[in-house]
């Protein structure tokens, strides 16, 4: 069951497999948040999970760091952080490979720091709580930290309504790497900031990434970033994975017609064309399934311009039914469109 | 060109003054004032779609509250169909006027509807407000065919429920239904689509494009992501720090950029393909504020290719051929 989805690859830092969570809502009724999500993170890759709102992708972050909030619960599969199951630790345990072994950073940095705490401060608590490092040493690596991501030393001592929007974020991966993680989930970390301040921010993840060895998990909305940084792409559809395998494949082969569609509605400067002749973006018509009302068979199915008879009923399966393998790197989709060897059936 | 002009601004400028405190007031200390929009001019014709980029803090947004009247220009002036807006002489069109002719379509489509108001109630109001279609069988006849034109359909099904009932594309079409239930003639869309996930953002453009083309409307076209223009705007105009540093045809300044801030924007734009992967040209530092401008050319202290000369001359917006013109030293070097 524990195959590896990456072949020769030596060892996964984190693997995650048939990871299945709830939300219990009101009513007793019963959220299926994410059923069957498995992909790997091999060190100093950065994998990008990608879907539009409400496909899962914060979901998954926060089973695997087990932060869900109270009404969820992680009901089947398994999270190995370099071969440990993180799902079969205590919670004392746990909290040992937070920050250490991973770290996360947030989606609205304006609102994840402290406002009546110095930047300086906020950094140095986050290594005293996690290391047993003195006070002295402590503020040498907070040095150490705000110059690695850019900051000057001489506004350790601001306050963060002080710091512009790209300022913060700087400051947020500063305190994610304070206890030098192997591992940093980023959840859209860029999505509030200007395309210039963006890609600011992504320059400095890709160097931080090469001076630490650091694999990185993206989770954005936005298929660009995604290309820009990944080596490999998780696409997201209604808590499932859709498709997963190397940025190249997916982006220019796309084996799910929820990728394709998603690709097509992409707006790209490459294919601008003449907006008076108009031809339109494609769009994927109608919404995407509320997770209390699931339709049965393939979640996209009543979206999906190539259903058949089976995809209503059956739910396709990513890991053992529908793998696609090229150049020596697996491309899977959960797509009953693919047989076992991945070839279109007609 | 006997094509008829719909918005004229002309070297428009709108100067907020700084809070100053009691201290600094006895100390006669000068005045700050925020330079927000800094002699900007453009026209915008029937039926074009003219698409104002920049980043956050450049005016895009200052110019859109000051074409609708939201804010008092500090100078210039502003012609809607060779009309002065907000002056009192006979060549002049008072707000109220404009404002039925003129509609805006804001960003957050969450915050721009009122939560205890029905659709019907909200798409209705502006017919209310200026008199239109008294009579109520018209009134709701309009109202659903105009719900219907923004593609919520049926428009019955709609009409009795609120906005906390529809998701976040369906609430920018109400938005939209609402501006366009007056037929207006110029519509100002301020980052209609940027809370938007791509496959519904596709869709509001395409709504968009289609009334332009049904409709003959024009839109200001106002947004920071450079994607989506090349699918929409016949013209694009980049702004930085209040002004507008280039114009032109949509392909023409995509394919061909002259301004240094212009081609820097366009290449840290991400593609959706990871074999596309290119340079890109990352300006250090972040958009200075508009209090205290720069001297001569006023991106020339993040410009990676300014010269002595930048720093003491403010280029003029000047012409390049075929209506594209741009405001930088080099360029006029060429």
């Amino acid at each position: 069951m524990n195959e590896t989805l990456r072949p020769n690859s030596g060892q996964v830092l984190l693997s995650v497999r048939h990871l299945a969570t709830e939300f219990h809502l009101a009513d007793k009724q019963v959220a299926r948040a994410l059923e069957d999500v498995s992909f790997d993170v091999l060190p100093g890759q950065t994998v990008g999970l990608v879907g539009e709102s409400g496909c899962g992708k914060t979901t998954t972050l926060m089973s695997v760091m087990r932060l869900l909030p109270s009404n969820g619960r992680i009901t089947s599969g398994n999270v190995f952080f370099k071969g440990n199951d993180l799902l079969a630790l205590s919670e004392r345990e746990m909290r040992d490979h937070r920050w250490k072994d991973m770290a996360i950073i947030f989606q609205g940095a304006m609102n994840a720091l402290n406002p009546v705490m110095r930047i300086g401060d906020q950094i140095r608590e986050a290594i005293l709580l996690h290391n047993l490092m003195d006070r002295d040493p402590a503020e040498h690596r907070v040095g150490e930290l705000l110059e690695l991501v850019g900051i000057p030393r001489s506004r350790r001592d601001q306050y963060p309504h002080q710091y512009s929007g790209g300022m913060r974020q700087r400051a947020m991966i500063a305190m994610a790497l304070a206890c030098s993680p192997d591992l940093l989930f980023a959840d859209e970390p860029t999505t509030a900031l200007d395309v210039m301040i963006q890609a600011q921010i992504l320059e400095l993840l890709k160097e931080i990434q090469q001076k630490l060895g650091l694999a990185i998990v993206l989770v954005t909305h936005d298929l660009g970033v995604v290309a820009e940084m990944c080596d490999d792409v998780v696409v997201m559809y209604g808590g499932k994975v859709a498709e997963y395998g190397p940025a190249e494949l997916v982006y220019n082969q796309p084996q799910h017609p929820y990728t394709q569609r998603l690709l097509e509605a992409f707006p790209d400067l490459n294919r601008s064309n003449d907006p008076s002749t108009g031809k339109d973006l494609a769009t994927i018509p109608g919404t995407p399934p509320r997770l209390n009302a699931l339709p049965p068979g393939c979640r996209f199915s009543p979206r999906c311009h190539k259903s058949m008879e089976v995809c209503t009923q059956v739910t396709p399966d990513l890991l053992t039914q529908n793998t696609f393998v090229s150049s020596g790197a697996r491309h899977l989709a959960a797509c009953h469109l693919l047989d076992n060897e991945g070839i279109q059936k007609s | 060109m006997s094509t008829e002009l719909i918005l004229e601004v002309k070297d428009l400028y709108k100067h907020f003054p700084m809070r100053q405190s009691m201290l600094n007031m006895l100390r006669r200390r000068k005045l700050e004032i925020v330079r927000a929009v800094d002699g900007v001019s453009f026209s915008i014709e029937k039926g074009e779609v003219l698409a104002l980029v920049g980043e956050s803090g450049c005016g895009k947004t200052t110019i859109a509250r000051t074409l609708i009247g939201l804010e008092k220009v500090t100078g210039g002036e502003i012609l809607f169909k060779g009309k002065s807006v907000g002056g009192d002489g006979v060549q002049s069109i008072s707000l109220k006027q404009l404002r039925q002719r003129a509609q805006v379509v804001f960003q957050d489509p969450y915050e721009s509807l009122n939560p205890r108001a029905t659709i019907y109630d909200i798409v209705s109001e502006p017919l209310v407000v200026h008199d239109l279609f008294k009579d109520d069988h018209e009134r709701s006849e309009r109202v659903k065919q105009v719900l219907e034109e923004a593609g919520l359909r049926p428009a019955e099904d709609y009409l009795l429920r609120y906005p906390h009932e529809l998701s976040g594309g369906q609430r920018q079409r109400v938005v939209i239904a609402a501006a366009m239930v007056l037929e207006p003639e110029l519509l100002l869309a301020d980052e209609p689509v940027s809370m938007l996930d791509v496959s519904i953002r596709a869709e509001i453009l395409n709504l968009l494009n289609a009334l332009r083309r049904s409709r003959g409307i024009s839109i200001l076209f106002i947004t920071h992501d450079l994607g989506t223009v090349g699918y929409f705007a016949d013209r694009l105009a980049v702004m930085y720090l209040g002004r507008i540093v280039e114009i032109g045809p949509t392909a023409e300044v995509l394919n061909n950029p002259q301004h240094p801030y212009t081609k820097a924007l366009l290449s840290v734009v991400p593609m959706p393909n990871p074999k596309l992967r290119r340079k890109m040209i990352i300006l250090s530092g972040e958009t200075p504020n508009p209090i205290n401008l720069p001297g001569g050319c006023r991106f020339h202290p993040r410009c990676p290719l300014a010269m002595d000369a930048c720093k003491v001359n403010d280029p003029s917006l000047d012409e390049l051929g075929n209506g594209h013109q741009v405001a930088c030293l080099l360029a006029k070097a060429e």
